[in-house]
């Protein structure tokens, strides 16, 4: 306990002893972290996003004006044993009139001209959550569209298809970024702790003289670089929750988008502490290339 | 206790030692003497194994030290203490901490630690002094500091080298008082000084070198 104590406060009077350099390495730290968790929110949301537009996947199967409704109920049993299928709602030719009227009052002017009810019936099919891959979504479209009440049949599958495509090439980059930010930090806290290394040189022989171990020696600058990555992830992670705070009012001011400005997400509380532990982490990395730097030098 | 067989260093290619033998028994006195170059700090950096021979055998304790792994030249270094001319204390850190830290690396627990730095600093008349600065004292109090380091963890051997080249001979006599002490209490000491004062104040055995080699060996017990 009297060592781990003494090794913590040796570590703490490194950090006080270069001040100018331990602002500046942690100044880095936070906006490189900072950088990290951006691109993880960033991330976190677009995937959060698809997850909620895939619960969402429907086909809508239109069907032809002359379908009686007797050949609708029975086009509907046969649809709803397939198992890709959750359920089935029948939208009815007046009911998809009224949907319009609702949702473009400016456009009535539009169905005047049009003179009868120009909307056709349609079948609203979603799909079981096993059954929402673009193949099998193909599968059920095909059989959908090979019955002969299907007039034309819609789904929203491949610019949510697209969106995942979009979401493998964000994480790549967000990894590539990523490592490059990291390997950054290791490099800039390496340099603090280096500095450190050098302004305590004679100690440090000092120490080795009077029959310290080289853990002992080397210990408070691992726990130095520990610290600095540590608060450098915690000032990073209260910018982070500042800045979401405002997209977050920004969003809720300018409406919603794709869905997304209604559900933002921060970092689950497991990411938060998996962040601050990769500061921790990466200062510790830091201060191991450093000593390594100096023992190579040495011998 | 400290035997050296047919030891030879160079540096650069210069002869610091060459072809040096001598034992030194458990609980002696020794005085190294010599011109500056001679090859005092050569040999007794070689005892702590802050270098390593280039020709012969060098046993501290029984321990070939060409044998010993670097893991292990730190618990060797603890059973030695060392007085340095310059002093090599830690500017910043007080004089209970620069002496406190002989005992910490060691892990000794707080409590005892306390008790016998507080002793140690008594023994060498800096009791009243353990929050002062390094930077604050005179030479002498400095050199003090620096022996309370050496003696605190009861070494087995104290080395020391011109620990009065700095101070003049009041202060020189009360820092040999002090390692007297420690060799009253079992402590080997060796001290490398070229005083010649000291020689004749202190009858003890005086191994001399010259240009590296041990040009004399001689036991002068009071």
């Amino acid at each position: 306990m009297t060592r781990l104590r003494y090794l913590l406060r040796e570590a703490v009077d490194n950090i006080k002893s270069n001040r100018t350099t331990t602002f500046v390495a942690l100044a880095t730290t936070t906006f490189t972290m900072l950088g990290m968790g951006v691109f993880l929110l960033l991330y976190l949301n677009v995937q959060e996003a698809l997850g909620s537009l895939r619960e969402e996947i429907k086909v809508i199967v239109y069907l032809r004006d002359t379908v009686s409704p007797q050949a609708v109920s029975r086009v509907r049993a046969e649809i709803g044993q397939d198992p890709a299928v959750a359920g089935i709602e029948y939208v009815s030719r007046e009911q998809a009139l009224a949907t319009f009227r609702a949702q473009f009052p400016s456009e009535e002017r539009l169905l005047s001209g049009l003179g009868d009810n120009p909307f056709p019936a349609s079948l609203v099919v979603k799909v079981s959550p096993a059954y929402r891959s673009s193949e099998q979504v193909r599968e059920l479209v095909q059989k959908l569209s090979a019955l002969s009440e299907t007039e034309e049949v819609l789904y929203s599958q491949d610019w949510i298809e697209n969106l995942a495509v979009a979401l493998r090439y964000l994480k790549a980059l967000g990894l590539g970024v990523g490592m490059v930010l990291a390997a950054s930090m290791v490099t800039i806290l390496a340099n603090t702790i280096r500095l450190t290394l050098h302004a305590r040189r004679d100690e440090i022989e000092i120490m080795h003289l009077i029959g310290a171990t080289t853990a002992f020696i080397k210990t408070p600058f691992v726990l130095e670089g520990a610290l600095l990555g540590g608060a450098g992830a915690l000032c990073s992670l209260f910018l982070l929750r500042t800045l979401f705070g405002l997209t977050e009012a920004q969003l809720a001011l300018r409406g919603t988008f794709w869905g997304i400005g209604r559900g933002l997400v921060f970092l689950p509380d497991r990411v938060t502490v998996a962040f601050l532990l990769l500061g921790i982490m990466l200062g510790c990395l830091g201060s191991v290339v450093s000593l390594l730097q100096q023992r190579r030098a040495r011998s | 206790m400290i035997e050296f067989y047919h030891v030879s260093k160079a540096y650069n290619g210069w002869p610091a030692l060459h072809d040096v033998s001598f034992k030194i028994d458990k609980g002696e006195f020794v005085f190294l003497t010599g011109h500056s170059g001679a090859g005092k700090t050569t040999l007794l950096r070689l005892i702590f194994r802050a270098d390593a021979p280039d020709e012969g055998q060098i046993l501290v304790n029984n321990r070939n030290l060409l044998h010993l792994r670097e893991s292990e030249v730190p618990y060797l270094r603890r059973t030695i203490g060392f007085v340095f001319q310059d002093f090599r204390l830690l500017p910043k850190k007080t004089v209970f901490e620069n002496v406190a830290l002989a005992l910490k690396v060691t892990g000794m627990p707080e409590g005892v630690l306390r008790v016998k730095v507080a002793e140690t600093l008594s023994a060498v008349g800096l009791g009243h002094k353990p929050d002062a600065m390094p930077l604050t004292l005179s030479a002498g109090e400095q050199q003090r500091v620096c022996l309370a380091r050496a003696i605190v963890s009861d070494p087995q051997i104290l080395l020391a080298d011109e620990p009065t080249g700095n101070l003049d001979a009041d202060l020189s006599g009360e820092i040999l008082e002090l390692m007297k002490s420690a060799n009253a209490r079992g402590t080997t000491v060796v001290l490398a000084t070229h005083n010649r004062e000291l020689l004749k104040r202190w009858r003890r055995r005086v191994m001399r070198l010259e240009q590296g080699r041990m040009a004399e060996d001689r036991s002068l017990e009071a």
